[in-house]
């Protein structure tokens, strides 16, 4: 590669950061995050009070309804249920523990070595390690994603979703579905998927991230 | 977007100087909301705050840390992790030194407090 060749690479590195980073502040400006999807200016924010209760209450209704289901079992439930067909949800979540366990361990060596060979070699084994981890975790949320508390969590992360969703129209911001079966119904799906990702990102858990 | 992005953000010399002046003068404030942060934004300032200390740590010339580890993230987890280990453990030294001084004040003999009998007056 010439010098010209790597001075563009390095150009086109800097303004991608740039970029990445004007678009992550633009996120995080404020308690609501804006996008576009053909044309159409959208948004989500954190709901408020009025829209929380909205949203407990709905909770509580398929709450209701989830456990009069004879089909849905809790976490609990399910966990008896793997362990008599032979697999072990316990015997992962204590496997999880012990990887963490030797991960910290590395970790600590990590923290305190210069050698480049070592750093390496402690990485490489971190990695391998954390691998491992995250596959019994995905194993272990798909086995209970079935559950009564993941359903529930699912539906109500939902439910805020078509709450919370607007799209702007003569610079005013209303909702975009009028219910919720519009909402659920949508065949509009990168709206609905891009829509998921934000709430997340405002309201819930960092795992997307 | 990944966990990554956030990370190099909440270091960045621009986000980590809009922080110091911020943490300086009160009027100024990170974000356009005051307060019903999100989940987002919690977390920005979370890790703001953590590299705000390690860029410290650096000036105070504290051993294992440097711009270079900051950089790569899974050293900087490694030294997050010894730096909190080695505080449990100079707290814990602490505690024990001032138990131990306790111990040390009371070998004189004495009570500490003196009872008196409430008798009938003589």
């Amino acid at each position: 590669m010439n010098n010209k060749e790597e001075i563009a690479k390095k150009v086109s590195k800097t303004l991608q950061e740039l970029s990445d980073s004007v678009a992550f502040e633009n996120i995080i400006k404020d308690n609501k995050i804006e996008f576009v999807i053909k044309d159409v200016q959208y948004r989500v924010r954190k709901p408020n009070l009025c829209e929380q209760e909205i949203a407990d209450k709905e909770k509580n209704r398929k709450y209701v309804e989830l456990i009069n289901d004879d089909n849905c079992l809790f976490r609990e439930q399910w966990i008896e249920k793997y362990k008599s067909k032979g697999i072990d949800i316990e015997k992962m979540e204590s496997k999880i523990r012990q990887l963490e366990t030797e991960i910290e361990k590395i970790l600590l060596k990590l923290a305190t070595v210069s050698n480049e060979a070592d750093v390496d070699l402690l990485k490489s084994e971190i990695e391998i390690l954390r691998n491992e981890q995250i596959d019994l975790t995905i194993k272990k949320t798909d086995l209970l994603s079935y559950s009564i508390e993941d359903k529930l969590l699912y539906h109500v992360n939902t439910y805020v979703t078509y709450l919370v969703l607007e799209k702007k129209e003569n610079d005013k911001y209303t909702k975009v579905f009028d219910s919720f079966e519009e909402f659920s119904s949508s065949k509009n799906s990168a709206l609905i998927n891009k829509s998921f990702y934000c709430i997340n990102l405002i309201v819930y858990n960092q795992n997307e991230l | 977007m990944n966990y990554n992005i956030l990370k190099k953000f909440s270091r960045s010399v621009r986000w980590q100087t809009i922080y110091a002046r911020v943490k300086e003068i009160g009027s100024l404030q990170l974000f356009n909301n005051t307060s019903d942060l999100t989940k987002l934004q919690l977390l920005v300032m979370q890790w703001t705050e953590i590299y705000h200390s390690l860029y410290e740590d650096i000036a105070m010339n504290k051993p294992y840390i440097d711009e270079k580890i900051i950089e790569d993230e899974l050293r900087t987890e490694a030294y997050l992790l010894w730096r909190r280990k080695n505080q449990n453990k100079d707290v814990d030294s602490q505690i024990k030194q001032s138990k131990d001084n306790q111990k040390s004040n009371n070998n004189s003999g004495r009570p500490s407090m003196i009872f008196t009998r409430r008798g009938k007056k003589k």
